[in-house]
């Protein structure tokens, strides 16, 4: 026997949405959590090794990078020379407050240093180059990807893909333009143009080239350590060692482990709330819609009941008659779970940097939504059967 | 199963009451195999409370009822389900799934009392809403009918389970005279060939399709 297709399309629309709330919301929360981890620790376990004397320093010798890689918690060092690159412009205006008096200047030439590096092994290691918007330049492009957030003097805006420098490596003058942004952990913002490394050895000559960025020693080194606990010992380790070193210092992002302990501490547990309580919900909320829209039908079971059909043969019918509404509604959840995973991503904003998470319906909640989805119309076609011999036939068919 | 008699049906001194209004005080009745039986009562003297009783849709207050010499009163829920699959009631307004067309009504509400066995019965049931002049209103749904089609699409229902004995409130209002002269031939036929039939009806001109007639007040004790 069937029932009314429009209560049937109705009762398949609530289970349907209740169940794909059963299957996503906890997949996100979980995954969610994942990414932010993983990203947290990604990030978040770089320390940087600079000089902070001005003019050009002595680079740390070998034995030193070595040591640094010998401390407990480091798993790799990354020591390269940065560069003090000129960018020059011309006829910029700034705005100054002289003698108390907010006055525009006007500078013929006027020259900011940066710090520049190639890219490549033994270079700005590679493995930090995540380039978000724009591109990598070519070998023989006079191209740059910016690291950092400095603004264009030339333009008075932030620096976007497009801009052309004037610029002075080493002495060297050539116009670069710039053809992609990375996202680099933000510790090594320091580092502010990132070189092809081809383009510039040709740009400057082999042996130019060896001597600024080849030169023994490094005046810079990124290092990476296993997990974010090892943060704080190791740099305390690399400070003790770099005493030797005048105006070497090591630096990592206190406010990123800060943000990170907060999440951890407070954010993660919310997740994890989500993971348990968004099932719950969706089944609570499932289950009494569901009853509900039964509820108002009450009548039917009695007249069958009335007819001489056994409540037992009532409740068999009730449930044969969810459970395969219950099957098309699982399918239906489970594709709509997947459509959503590949239409939505969701910007995170994480310690400053905008994360775009992601999510893939969790194998574990789709297999826990099948008996969900029973165990709810099963409750509610048990309910109705109840309601009827509380009310009793002829209470139930005064509904009608 | 407790066997105490032959007789098909039989009530004694039942009551029941909704809050301070006696429903039903103290009525005594008897319905024989192969009896044609009207029970005429103005509106609202508790014809309906009665039938219901009787049907076993409703509890009494008080009193037994005895259907094929079985006491309701100690019978378990399944025996109770069996009885009234050989009884069929006719509701006074008429009672249909309304998104089952009329003859979707008769037969597959039934077919699962009927049981197995039950093979042709989608066929018998059209016959039967033909022979009660609704052949061109088998496929319609009742928002489709007009209340005296919907009437005799739920008497249907009740002769369509073959009954010992059918029970109808007030089968014949709202129904022209022609149609109620095909109601009653084929509340005859059934009554000739299967069991007995009990109805209710305010109309005393109705009680003229019955064998004998008995006003309500004449069953209180």
């Amino acid at each position: 026997m069937r029932r009314e297709p429009k209560f049937a399309i109705l009762l398949l629309g609530i289970l349907a949405i209740g169940l794909t709330t059963w299957i996503v919301l906890p997949s996100i929360g979980e995954q969610l959590q994942q990414q932010l981890l993983a990203y947290a620790g990604r990030e978040s376990t770089y320390v940087v090794v600079s000089n902070n004397l001005g003019g050009p320093v002595v680079g740390l010798p070998q034995n030193a990078t070595a040591s640094i890689g010998g401390i407990q918690g480091v798993q790799a060092v990354y020591p390269f020379n940065i560069n003090d690159t000129a960018v020059e412009y011309h006829n910029v205006t700034v705005t100054a407050q002289v003698n108390g008096t907010v006055r525009e200047i006007t500078f013929k030439n006027f020259t900011m240093t940066v710090k520049s590096a190639p890219i490549g092994l033994g270079y700005f290691p590679p493995s930090l180059i995540n380039v978000i918007n724009g591109r990598l330049p070519g070998d023989s492009e006079p191209g740059f990807v910016a690291n950092c957030g400095v603004q264009n003097l030339g333009t008075r805006s932030a620096m976007m893909v497009g801009d052309v420098l004037e610029v002075s490596v080493d002495g060297i003058k050539f116009n670069a333009t710039m053809t992609g942004r990375n996202a680099a952990p933000p510790l090594t913002n320091g580092v502010c143009l990132l070189w092809n490394q081809a383009f510039l050895r040709q740009k400057l000559g082999p042996d130019r080239f060896s001597k600024t960025f080849d030169s023994p020693g490094a005046n810079y080194a990124v290092v990476k350590v296993n997990r974010i606990d090892d943060v704080r010992p190791v740099v305390s380790s690399i400070n003790l060692l770099l005493r030797e070193y005048p105006g070497y210092v090591a630096t990592y992002d206190e406010a990123l482990i800060a943000n990170l302990d907060i999440f951890e501490h407070q954010s993660a547990p919310l997740y994890g709330l989500i993971g348990w309580a968004a099932p719950l919900l969706a089944a609570s909320v499932t289950f009494m819609a569901s009853y509900l829209s039964m509820g108002r039908r009450s009548w039917e079971p009695a007249l069958l009941i009335s007819q001489g059909w056994t409540r037992r043969s009532v409740l068999r019918f009730l449930v044969t008659y969810h459970a395969t509404i219950s099957s098309v509604a699982v399918l239906m959840a489970i594709g709509i779970a997947f459509a959503l995973s590949s239409l939505i991503s969701f910007p995170y904003d994480a310690y400053g940097s905008n994360v775009v998470g992601s999510f893939t319906p969790s194998i574990t909640y789709i297999l826990a939504s099948i008996p969900a989805a029973y165990a709810v119309s099963i409750s509610a076609s048990l309910l109705d059967v109840l309601r009827v011999k509380r009310a009793g036939i002829e209470g139930a068919l005064r509904e009608f | 199963m407790h066997c105490v008699s032959s007789s098909l049906l039989i009530a004694e001194r039942l009551y029941k009451s909704y809050g301070a209004i006696k429903a039903v005080d103290g009525i005594s009745i008897r319905v024989e195999r192969g009896q044609s039986l009207c029970i005429q009562g103005r509106s609202g003297c508790g014809k309906t409370t009665l039938l219901k009783i009787l049907s076993l849709i409703l509890k009494p207050d008080n009193g037994n009822v005895m259907i094929e010499g079985v006491d309701t009163s100690k019978s378990s829920e399944r025996e109770i389900a069996g009885l009234k699959r050989r009884l069929g009631f006719s509701f006074q307004e008429p009672l249909l799934l309304p998104y089952l067309n009329a003859l979707q009504n008769l037969f597959l509400v039934v077919s699962p009392v009927r049981g197995r066995g039950s093979k042709g019965l989608q066929q018998e049931a059209a016959e039967l809403l033909s022979k009660l002049g609704l052949s061109k209103r088998l496929e319609h749904l009742p928002r489709k009918l007009s209340v005296g089609e919907k009437k005799r699409v739920d008497l249907a229902r009740a002769v369509l389970k073959s009954p010992s004995l059918i029970i109808a409130d007030e089968p014949f209002s709202n129904l022209d005279p022609d149609t109620s002269k095909m109601v009653a031939k084929v509340l005859e036929h059934y009554r000739e060939s299967q069991g007995a039939l009990l109805y209710s009806c305010t109309e005393p001109s109705h009680s003229r399709f019955a064998d004998e007639c008995v006003r309500i007040d004449d069953l209180r004790n």
